[in-house]
């Protein structure tokens, strides 16, 4: 397989990392802690294949979110902030990755699964406890897991948009 | 000067002392050729790695550790201890990953298993120090001060290059064993595996590699009477 079609595939595989269909209903919010850094190991299956991924996840105490997507091998993926206010601000994507991805899907995992909001009953998101979390559709599955929690505030500059890192 | 202008100077002027480091391809080539050498009569390597994420962002490291085990001619188990359990074990022609969910092993039904198994087969040359087999991809440089004894590779491939800048092998005074790799990011991320508790010419036991049933490591490190 060619790189640039293997850089696509990789791609489209970041982008069903967190998509979101089948109905399997979880009313509480599912955030598990406020100013704490959370990595992260995720398993994605899609079509029957599997992929490894890490991923960095800043969580402050006003309810932003920063995450950080890496390959279990490789190079950073994706870096994504979502503000206290929801807003949504994509710092970095990799090669072959495109922005309206990781808001339409990535983003909308986080905050099903971490955010300080009711997750509707339409996610497929849901916690099995407070580290292992689970998302299920039609076409994939995630099995994810918070490996080491590291509490304690966040740095402000990791909340702020203005404070590109490239 | 506008900062611009200074970051461009800066980065030119370090790119200038890099480049002034790397020695001249004659003095590269019996380097190069003793390392292959000397890795050439090796049976087997057993070491332990620290690894260090370094983020931008973060401010400190993302620290996880591990051992590889390289048996000759061409397996490999890339094993992550902490703070997750995984699995890699790889030979010519297959690769496979094991992730431990809840105490258990569980076989990944692996995609791309061919770029996966080129990534171990590139891992276990570095670190025998096959670096002929790697110049297809990679532009082999080496640097020599007294500070400083390292192989660097840089990708040949654009697209590649977008994702990794250099990996450099930190190498012992004597050019003779890979004690730390740093893989480089366009951007200043970049990963370090500290290399300790190397040994050599050790004895595996069965299952050690096997791509269905990895032998346990704790098992694999009772059989190793010599490894700690």
């Amino acid at each position: 397989m060619c790189l640039k079609l293997q850089l696509r595939v990789v791609a489209l595989l970041i982008i069903l990392l967190s998509g979101c269909a089948t109905p399997t209903p979880r009313q509480t919010p599912l955030r598990v802690a406020t100013n704490a850094l959370l990595i992260q190991r995720g398993v994605l299956t899609i079509h029957g294949r599997q992929f490894t991924l890490n991923g960095y996840l800043a969580l402050s105490e006003s309810g932003g979110m920063r995450l950080v997507m890496t390959q279990a091998l490789g190079p950073r993926m994706v870096d994504v902030l979502v503000k206290n206010d929801g807003s949504v601000h994509v710092m970095y994507v990799g090669p072959s990755l495109r922005p309206i991805w990781i808001e339409r899907y990535v983003v909308r995992d986080m905050k099903h699964l971490f955010g300080n909001i009711a997750t509707p009953p339409s996610s497929p998101c849901r916690a099995l406890d407070d580290t292992h979390f689970e998302v299920k559709d039609r076409a994939y599955t995630l099995e994810l897991r918070t490996v080491e929690t590291k509490l304690g505030p966040q740095p402000a500059e990791l909340f702020d948009e203005t404070k590109v890192t490239k | 000067m506008n900062q611009t202008l200074i970051v461009i100077l800066i980065l030119t002027l370090a790119e200038i002392a890099t480049a002034q480091q790397a020695l001249p391809p004659e003095k590269a080539k019996p380097i190069l050729e003793r390392l292959q050498l000397g890795m050439a009569s090796l049976s087997s390597v057993y070491v332990e790695f620290n690894q260090e994420r370094h983020l931008k962002l973060f401010t400190e490291p993302l620290k996880s550790r591990g051992v590889m085990l390289i048996e000759k001619p061409d397996r490999i188990r890339w094993e992550t201890s902490a703070p997750y359990q995984s699995i890699l074990l790889g030979d010519r022609k297959s690769v496979a990953q094991f992730e431990s969910t809840d105490g258990k092993w569980k076989k990944l039904k692996l995609g791309f298993p061919q770029m996966l198994r080129r990534v171990m087969e590139q891992m276990s040359l570095m670190h025998q120090g096959k670096l002929d087999s790697l110049t297809a991809d990679y532009a082999v440089s080496v640097v020599s001060t007294d500070d400083v004894k390292m192989i660097v590779l840089v990708p040949k491939n654009k697209e590649v290059r977008a994702l990794l800048d250099a990996v450099e092998m930190r190498m012992d005074s004597e050019f003779l064993a890979v004690r730390e790799i740093v893989m480089k990011e366009p951007g200043g991320d970049f990963t370090r595996l500290v290399m300790h508790n190397e040994r050599r010419d050790v004895k595996f036991p069965a299952g050690t590699f096997d791509q269905n049933k990895p032998l346990e490591l704790n098992a694999v490190k009772a059989a190793l009477t010599h490894v700690p």
